[in-house]
């Protein structure tokens, strides 16, 4: 599979759709961490202490989450003195990461963002309350 | 002078080059090894979203660098692996994507799992014996490890 900025674009129209919801916690588009590249698209949400990065790896056509650390308004991952984590491995940790049955899209790409989405809605509450105890400083160790 | 590091990096990409081209001059090898000691390291793994997080730490470059806007190609990925070899650069390898491939072996209809990379399989396999190589990650387990700082 290859992409065009115009494909990635349609990504970021995708992960609009199921995340619309991520305005109602108070996150924001934030455009000037946002990728678009030959191989990678990336979206991100900002909240004030939590960043919601939604990718797509083009090469393996591959849909995933990172929650990051925000720290004085900028994401830091576990490389730049912060935190970051699968969201997947994050939930598992904690114990909350279930099969969720969902009805698939046309779209491979599609159905696995509706799944992201309904992980972190049912099963993020604390990432979603974006308190600066959401996410640890390091790593959960 | 030559800091130490710049001196084993240049032995390892010495060695690449004569394995290159044993016709080459060594002046000419040199000329490649030092080439290769300016540029920065390429960073291969699976899942870009890991390869470019930890690109940017260490400063590394990415196939999207090299691809600069083209679209990927599988095709395009063969050539991207054989330059860089060419060249003698130092290759970072990140290693897998567990948590994804661990999903994937738990449930094989599960859309956030996937089974281990075609397209990285195949750089590792076109990297088999080059002396530049250099591997980052821990494996555990079949199904556990990564780049301590990045994955735990």
């Amino acid at each position: 599979m290859s992409i065009s900025s115009s494909e990635c674009q349609e990504f970021a129209r995708l992960v609009q759709k199921h995340f619309a919801f991520l305005a109602d916690y108070g996150f924001k588009r934030a455009y000037q961490y946002e990728v678009s590249s030959s191989t990678f698209c990336k979206v991100v949400y900002l909240g004030k202490n939590v960043a919601i990065e939604i990718y797509l790896d083009v090469r393996d056509n591959y849909v995933g989450i990172t929650v990051v650390k925000v720290i004085n308004g900028v994401p830091k991952d576990k490389l730049h003195g912060g935190f970051h984590a699968d969201l997947g491995d994050y939930l598992k940790r904690r114990g909350r990461f279930r099969k969720i049955p969902i009805q698939p899209f046309e779209s491979s790409i599609e159905t696995a963002l509706a799944i992201w989405a309904k992980h972190l809605y049912l099963e993020g509450g604390e990432i979603l309350e974006d308190t600066p105890h959401s996410l640890p400083i390091t790593d959960m160790g | 002078m030559s800091l130490p590091l710049d001196d084993l990096a240049r032995k390892g990409i010495l060695k690449a080059g004569r394995e290159i081209g044993e016709q080459a001059t060594p002046q000419a090898v040199e000329e490649v090894a030092s080439a290769a000691i300016r540029k920065p390291p390429i960073v291969i793994g699976e899942n870009m979203e890991r390869v470019r997080r930890y690109a940017q730490k260490i400063g590394g470059e990415t196939i999207d660098d090299w691809l600069g806007g083209r679209k990927w190609t599988p095709e395009l990925n063969d050539e991207f692996i054989n330059t860089v070899k060419r060249e003698g650069r130092e290759i970072v390898d990140i290693g897998p994507d567990f948590n994804r491939r661990l999903r994937y072996r738990l449930d094989p209809t599960d859309p956030l799992g996937r089974p281990p990379s075609i397209v990285y399989g195949r750089e590792r396999r076109q990297l088999s014996g080059y002396p530049n190589y250099r591997r980052v990650y821990e494996r555990f387990w079949k199904y556990g490890g990564g780049v301590p700082g990045l994955d735990y």
